[in-house]
């Protein structure tokens, strides 16, 4: 009832910017692309993974559905793309990393107050984690 | 005892940097106190009352004397010289400055401690029987499975900010010590039909304002299914459990929601799929995990000083009554040294008892101690011989009160004195009952009793599992004290039953005092506990005790 599926990928304006890599870059928007935008109510089942991206809303940064949302969709072997849309804090972006998502948009505000040089310094925190280490020692 | 590795001390050094860091960005104005404050939960710090309060993960209860004079030195140079060891087997700091706690952190980790994850809406401290790899009555030790877990959940990237907080707790006996089935997650370690080892499953159990008691979802996972099982569960909570109410968001509610039968088919389900992306911790990582918890090697020595002083001594033979339990190899014991001494405060140390304790622990236990999660400490591995010197060097520390498991050895929150959320009192109240009873030289009389108090709804002195539990509230503006009868922890949990109206502080007193004469004077003898004679009878007389007759009739 919630799903927002097929939402129109439109309403992304230029008033965000997409963490990638750990860099900053304008929001883009490529109507070419096959796109599905869902929230944390998503039923994984009911999800079409032949999409080429899908984007998984956080209404709150404190509501951390989305993080199991991407990690069940890889688990799926969802190849496509995994967007997060909401402002994140720096410190959930390796843990979005880790749990599958490509990259994170977040308002212009939000960018402005948490620049791009925390955010790339949070990267080398998806390094050496225990659960990594559990799994493939 | 669990050693740290360099993966893991690296870890937490680094996430002691990663806290330094957040600080600074709270400073700067990069993070919000809305956005900062779950950073900070997940690095154990709190905003209390009157101060911040850092909370340090004492893992599955285990230490080494090293890391006991750390704790000892941190509340001498960062705090007022004590520390409070909780019912989680935490310890927490009253009275940290926030400009310290980095610090603080930096100091814990050169002992390889750390306060990650003891807040915060994520997987907090793994919890165990605090008699593990001692006591007669274990199956197996829980440790290594508990270890396995910290490692598991430490920064999982999935469960950083579920609805609420998730707490799991392992017992490897079945004489449950580690209250399994008030947790999230309940493990109890056995055996199956063909020997084999593994776990019992107990889910959605909790204290707090919605009291539950674990209702079993698994009878039976084999040893090597645990992390993708409990993958399976937490998934499902985190994308399930509710996230509209605060008060409603513990696992406990989703269960009693969609009942046991709907979780247990959507914990299989997700359990299968984590079983085919899981792959297992090699066999030389869980073996290295072992590796650490081997047992001591236990010396032999004559025990006739031992046989003579309990002849000779009737205060050590008092002692070993009350404190001693039975361990694994019979020329030793695991003494819990009792921080309820009387007129102080439950679970309260000086840095100074700390440093005793820890140079005990070295000596005569092995180098190892555990904190329990009913706020004592415990040297697990005592050789006979040697009980005779621990005991005169704990009666010297004023640590020797002898009422491990008596009306006086109270578990009690730290209530209004320290906590934001308390409605009232609870530490005085503990100290005003235990002062009572032990003048009047009662607490042998009166046996085995878990009195348990609560300040507030939220239950942090266990109140609801206390043979008597007393719960603070305030009404018009003034305490209130609710009294709880035929609670029970262990594996026959029970929830107990509120009696009636409440006390006032002064009422209190004299109606726990009624309550006590009544049990003396209905119980069939003296080995009939309290508990017993309140099963056996029901509630009627004691409630009869609580409110006497003339009493309301004086009210009408």
């Amino acid at each position: 009832m919630l799903h927002k599926q097929q939402k129109a990928f439109s309403n992304i304006t230029a008033k965000s910017i997409i963490v990638r890599n750990g860099f900053f870059e304008k929001a883009e928007i490529d109507n070419s692309k096959n796109i599905l935008e869902i929230d944390g109510n998503a039923k994984i089942s009911q999800i079409d993974l032949s999409k080429d991206m899908i984007i998984i809303e956080f209404e709150k940064f404190a509501d951390g559905r989305g993080f199991s949302l991407a990690k069940l969709l890889r688990q799926n072997r969802f190849e496509g793309v995994i967007r997060a849309k909401g402002n994140l804090l720096v410190d959930q972006y390796p843990l979005a990393i880790r749990c599958g998502f490509d990259e994170i948009e977040i308002s212009l505000a939000h960018a402005q107050r948490q620049p791009q040089n925390q955010w790339q310094e949070v990267l080398t925190r998806t390094n050496n984690n225990y659960l990594d280490r559990l799994m493939l020692a | 005892m669990y050693q740290y590795n360099q993966f893991d001390k690296h870890f937490v050094a680094n996430r002691a940097k990663q806290f330094r860091s957040q600080v600074m960005r709270r400073l700067d104005g990069s993070l919000s106190e809305e956005e900062f404050r779950p950073l900070r939960l997940m690095n154990g710090l709190y905003l209390q009352l009157h101060a911040y309060m850092l909370r340090v993960a004492i893992p599955y209860g285990s230490l080494n004397s090293k890391q006991m004079h750390q704790l000892a030195y941190i509340a001498n140079k960062y705090d007022k010289d004590y520390a409070h060891f909780t019912t989680r087997q935490n310890i927490q700091y009253n009275w940290p400055k926030l400009k310290d706690v980095p610090d603080i952190l930096d100091d814990l980790a050169k002992v390889d401690m750390h306060a990650i994850q003891t807040s915060g809406n994520c997987i907090r401290n793994v919890t165990s029987d605090h008699f593990a790899g001692a006591s007669i009555d274990e199956i197996a030790d829980p440790r290594p499975s508990a270890e396995l877990l910290r490692q598991y959940s430490t920064d999982h990237p999935q469960f950083q900010f579920l609805p609420r907080k998730f707490k799991i707790a392992i017992s490897g006996s079945p004489n449950d010590r580690a209250v399994i089935k008030s947790h999230d997650i309940g493990l109890l370690m056995k055996y199956d039909e063909s020997g084999n080892l593994g776990y019992e499953i107990y889910i959605g159990g909790g204290l707090g304002r919605s009291p539950f008691v674990g209702k079993l979802l698994k009878g039976f996972l084999p040893k090597a299914d645990l992390l993708p099982y409990i993958e399976g569960i937490m998934v499902v909570y985190n994308l399930n459990g509710r996230r509209d109410n605060k008060y409603k968001a513990r696992i406990k509610i989703l269960v009693h929601e969609n009942g046991i039968e709907k979780i247990k088919q959507e914990v299989e389900e997700n359990f299968l799929i984590q079983k085919q992306n899981f792959k297992q911790p090699s066999d030389k990582l869980i073996s290295a995990i072992n590796e650490r918890f081997k047992l001591p090697d236990f010396k032999q020595a004559n025990i006739d000083n031992y046989k003579i002083e309990l002849k000779q001594n009737a205060q050590f033979s008092n002692f070993i009554k009350n404190n001693i339990s039975e361990h694994k190899n019979k020329d030793y014991s695991i003494i819990s040294v009792s921080l309820k001494n009387i007129g102080e405060t439950p679970g309260d140390a000086t840095s100074k008892q700390m440093q005793i304790l820890a140079n005990l622990a070295k000596q005569y236990s092995h180098d190892e101690l555990r904190i329990s999660h009913e706020q004592n400490i415990i040297l697990p591995h005592v050789h006979k011989s040697d009980l005779p010197k621990v005991f005169k060097e704990l009666q010297k520390a004023n640590l020797a009160t002898n009422n491990i498991g008596l009306i006086s050895d109270i578990i009690a929150c730290p209530g209004m004195d320290y906590c934001s959320l308390a409605t009232a009192r609870s530490i005085p109240i503990a100290k005003q009952i235990a002062k009572h009873f032990n003048e009047l030289n009662l607490e042998e009389e009166i046996g085995q009793l878990k009195l348990k108090i609560s300040g507030c709804i939220n239950a942090c002195g266990h109140h609801h599992v206390g043979h008597i539990g007393i719960l603070g509230l305030e009404k018009q503006g003034k305490e209130s004290y609710q009294i709880t009868l035929g609670g029970e922890e262990n594996l026959s949990m029970n929830i107990g039953k509120r009696a009636g109206p409440g006390f006032s502080s002064d009422e209190l007193l004299p109606a726990i005092k009624r309550l006590i004469e009544a049990y003396l004077s209905l119980r069939q003898n003296p080995d009939e506990s309290f508990l017993a004679s309140y099963k056996r009878l029901g509630e009627k007389p004691f409630i009869n005790a609580l409110y006497p007759k003339e009493e309301k009739a004086n009210v009408a």
